[in-house]
């Protein structure tokens, strides 16, 4: 019993000791509605990327869809991103493959029609547009295309966002993403994970950097029996126009 | 029980002590770039880390798990350093302007 007693103890004052050597080890933002490290454990091929799903059911008209990274050890590539509402196949996400990119952004932070969030103490080495092998993602290039995300965040977690104005309260919206590493080590939050956040706010204790982009004005699409509905009052007023212009003239006059 | 408690007292003091005491001391590069770093010293403060590289200081750093990063000024340039032990040596990913490669680090004896 008192050999128990020690060794707890021990292990108490091991553990106290050890916490304050993790204080680097900066935790993502609470709220995350996908954690890499659950979905994807295992390495990552860096050459091979994989398509990953989440979704989320609006509760308000605006909301904020995240993708955020941290990579002590190495990079992430990220490209070819979606964000559908359920029933449709209209990709809501502005330039979701990078690909209005140029090469004179190449290298910086600020992705064209993106905006960027940060954690405060992540003031170094955050995400960067990458364009074909070169660069900390040679390894991996583009999913498809020229262009893509290049993230090795040391720090703390960095994102990459778009806002939705207009969005259906209630209903389902499907995120799909392309993603590899280059590391050769499984996902470990939250050393190496990546993260989908999406809600009417940004994720708490962010800040964003540059100029947020303008919100996305989502229109409604139009479901199949309302195209069907304006088909048929379509062909309907054609043939009362046809109608019309055949009937028979009384005095040159149309009846 | 005994033997359960104290394995697992013993593995929480060796993995505490694992990455300071793997990392610490004098490495040489391997390969023979010859833009690339030639020596590294290095040591770890709990969650930081202190030295150098071809003499000049580490300015920024951090110990996160079994991953450390570190920052060097070179030509007058900040170059990072992303690192790992494996298989007794130093992995460095270096990224610095125009440079993104990855370097092997053999500890000298």
């Amino acid at each position: 019993m008192r050999f128990q007693a020690v060794i707890t103890t021990a292990l108490v004052v091991v553990v106290a000791v050890a916490i304050p050597g993790q204080a680097n080890a900066q935790n993502p933002p609470a709220g995350a509605i996908f954690d890499l490290a659950t979905a994807h454990p295992a390495a990552f091929s860096a050459s091979a990327y994989t398509q990953f799903t989440t979704s989320f059911v609006a509760s308000a008209t605006s909301e904020y869809v995240s993708f955020a990274f941290r990579e002590v050890p190495a990079y992430f590539s990220f490209d070819d991103a979606s964000v559908t509402q359920q029933g449709s196949s209209t990709n809501l996400l502005q330039d979701p493959g990078f690909e209005s990119d140029t090469a004179a952004n190449v290298g910086t932070n600020f992705p064209v029609g993106w905006g960027r969030w940060i954690q405060p103490v992540d003031t170094t080495a955050i995400g960067v547009v990458a364009s074909g092998n070169t660069g900390d993602c040679a390894s991996s290039g583009p999913h498809t295309g020229s262009y893509f995300w290049c993230d090795g965040s040391v720090q703390g977690y960095d994102g990459l966002y778009q806002q939705f104005n207009g969005l259906t309260v209630g209903a389902t919206y499907t995120i799909t993403f392309w993603l590899t590493d280059n590391s050769g080590d499984p996902m470990s939050n939250p050393q190496i994970d990546m993260l989908v956040y999406a809600g009417p706010a940004l994720p708490t204790g962010t800040q964003t950097i540059g100029t947020p982009p303008a919100p996305i004005l989502v229109t409604t699409p139009v479901p199949g029996t309302v195209w069907l509905m304006l088909l048929g009052i379509g062909a309907l007023g054609l043939y009362l126009l046809f109608r019309r212009w055949n009937a028979p003239r009384i005095g040159g006059i149309k009846t | 029980m005994k033997r359960a408690l104290t394995s697992l007292l013993v593995s929480a003091i060796l993995s505490l002590a694992a990455l300071g005491a793997v990392v610490d001391g004098q490495w040489s590069a391997e390969g023979s770039a010859k833009t690339a770093p030639k020596k590294l010293s290095i040591h770890v403060n709990q969650n930081s880390l202190s030295g150098t590289m071809d003499g000049m200081a580490i300015t920024r750093s951090g110990v996160d798990g079994g991953f450390f990063w570190f920052y060097v000024v070179r030509n007058g340039a900040d170059f990072l350093y992303k690192g790992q032990i494996k298989g007794g040596k130093i992995e460095l990913r270096e990224s610095g302007p125009h440079v993104h490669r990855t370097l092997t680090f053999t500890r000298v004896q």
